[in-house]
């Protein structure tokens, strides 16, 4: 297989050779460049646990220049497989008495990017590692907190399982109450309202 | 003895002179930067599309009590290299400087002092996603890497202004030169896109239901992502499972096959039908969308450069117009085994006396 040479793809014939000692010096380092940012790329995703000491130390070396271009990606898509969705629920209490309910994502947000962009909120959050769980909950309920005016806001964490295919052959329905898990996440007291 | 060392060490330079050239003619053989244009206006596009949706939400994750409060974020990229402009604007100031970042995209969209606006939109770009990284996902990835490859390559030098500004001043050619930098950015978003597809993949087989056939049930099972119903192919598991394995087939081979010039348009195919699936089906279209305009660096350049010249050419004589994938591969001076005129354009001498130039 000759990729160089591949006329599908650029123009059909050799790159040309290099006359010029600055020119060909520019090529050398541009290379050296490449090889270093080749390595960076590959290393990014195969860093994601689980992974080997020798890549996780390789990691260490790359994680500047990868973080600074934002290419410090898996890009497990879907992987290892598709799994349930979180879901945030909230109650939002008033100094009035008033209660406002609501719950992230909404399938009524539109566009779709929003809609996503709400869903990778509680995605995210699901995923927090334990010592960030509680400052990540306190973000979302001042957040909350300041849209309603409301003086407390209560969280409520609902994984949505999914189902099997024999449970819908059976006349199961994605929206049937027992496939969500509630889990309270607490009360918090909203001063920025 | 010594014979055969001076042969040994004959056949090693000879090896290594091989792979010198080899990596060379990859990387660095001229390319037309027409393609690169074209990439440039879609992945513009897309910005700003992606950068507008903020701006309907632009208080609630960018202002002060966004949803990522400036501490959870922090503690989140604790220990990283991270940097985002939003750090620096004051509560008051998000509009003007959300208004600042989408012409810094409009301009780089259209191909406006390229050079410059290429970098800035991948400043904003990145700004943008590390001020909420929790709001992020495969799109922003994509937005980023490909911005970035267009900032390293003469994007600008194709379907731009600045192209247009250039023709007007100097009475330049109707096409551009080919250009060892253009060659550069696309053979980077070519191998970036192997990798994204390969560790996709090969993160996929350590996951049971990749194996078992359950996967792509369990993403159409899954209410919060679906945009179609799909649950009717639980009366059809055989289906299920076969867009399963096929799908991670596709993910794991793609960076090996898509080499192949007789198997690419099957693999580009196999991109457009799995990416307008999961646009259609699991409400993602802009990563779709973004997805395929990566694969797009994969088009035969050649061709796009002259569909793109007869659409913006209007005087010449026809010629035909090749895919260069029917043309023999092993022929490093493109001289054809099977060539098929497809579409009849016109050119304009200028042009032609262009690509003398640079073959």
């Amino acid at each position: 297989m000759s990729i160089g040479a591949d006329p599908g793809l650029v123009m059909p014939m050799h790159a040309p050779p290099c006359r010029s000692p600055r020119r060909r010096l520019l090529r050398r380092v541009l290379s050296v460049w490449l090889v270093f940012h080749v390595a960076a790329i590959i290393i990014a995703p195969a860093a994601v646990a689980p992974s080997s000491d020798l890549i996780r130390s390789a990691w260490g070396l790359f994680q500047p220049y990868l973080e600074v271009l934002y290419l410090d990606h898996g890009y497990h898509f879907f992987a290892p497989e598709p799994a349930e969705s979180t879901l945030l629920a909230f109650v939002a209490e008033r100094d009035d008495g008033t209660t406002v309910h609501g719950r992230i994502p909404d399938r009524a947000t539109r566009p779709r990017l929003l809609y996503h962009r709400y869903f990778m909120l509680t995605e995210h959050m699901n995923d927090a590692p334990e010592e960030l769980r509680s400052l990540w909950h306190e973000s979302y309920a001042q957040h909350i907190g300041r849209e309603y005016g409301a003086a407390r806001v209560t969280l409520i964490q609902q994984t949505h399982n999914l189902p099997t295919r024999e449970r819908v052959r059976g006349g199961g329905h994605l929206t049937d109450p027992e496939s969500y898990e509630d889990q309270p996440l607490g009360t918090f007291r909203c001063d920025g309202y | 003895m010594r014979r055969l060392l001076n042969r040994a060490s004959r056949s090693v330079t000879h090896s290594v002179r091989a792979m010198e050239e080899a990596w060379d003619a990859f990387w660095f053989t001229p390319a037309d930067p027409t393609l690169l244009g074209v990439l440039r206006v879609l992945t513009g596009l897309m910005l700003l599309y992606t950068h507008a949706v903020w701006g309907l939400v632009l208080g609630d994750f960018f202002g002060p009590g966004a949803w990522l409060s400036e501490r959870l974020v922090r503690a989140i990229q604790d220990g990283s290299y991270t940097y985002s402009f939003w750090w620096l604007v004051p509560g008051q100031w998000i509009w003007p400087a959300y208004g600042l970042s989408m012409a810094v995209l409009a301009l780089f969209t259209i191909g406006l002092w390229t050079r410059g606006t290429s970098l800035l939109a991948l400043a904003v770009t990145i700004s943008f996603c590390h001020r909420v990284p929790a709001a992020t996902f495969g799109l922003d990835q994509i937005n980023a890497m490909l911005t970035l490859y267009l900032a390293i390559g003469p994007s600008g030098q194709a379907l731009s202004v600045d192209r247009w500004l250039a023709l007007r001043r100097a009475g330049a050619a109707a096409r551009p030169s080919p250009s060892a930098a253009a060659n550069l950015a696309l053979r980077l978003i070519q191998v970036h896109m192997c990798v994204i597809y390969f560790f996709a993949g090969t993160s996929k087989l350590q996951g049971e239901a990749w194996w078992n056939g359950e996967a792509i049930w369990r993403s159409f099972a899954n209410l919060e992502y679906q945009s179609i119903d799909m649950t009717w192919l639980a009366w059809h598991p055989w289906v299920l499972d076969l867009l399963t394995h096929v799908s991670v087939l596709w993910e794991v081979a793609f960076c090996a096959l898509i080499w192949q010039p007789r198997l690419r348009p099957f693999l580009l195919a196999g991109a457009v039908v799995l990416h307008v699936g999961i646009g259609a089906c699991l409400g993602m279209w802009t990563f779709g969308l973004i997805m395929l305009v990566g694969c797009a660096a994969f088009l035969p350049n050649e061709a796009v450069g002259r569909i793109v010249a007869a659409r913006t050419s209007a005087q010449g004589r026809a010629k035909p117009l090749v895919m260069p994938w029917l043309v023999n591969p092993h022929s490093i001076q493109g001289a054809p085994r099977h060539r098929e005129p497809i579409a009849v354009r016109r050119t304009d001498p200028s042009e032609r006396a262009d690509r003398a130039n640079a073959l």
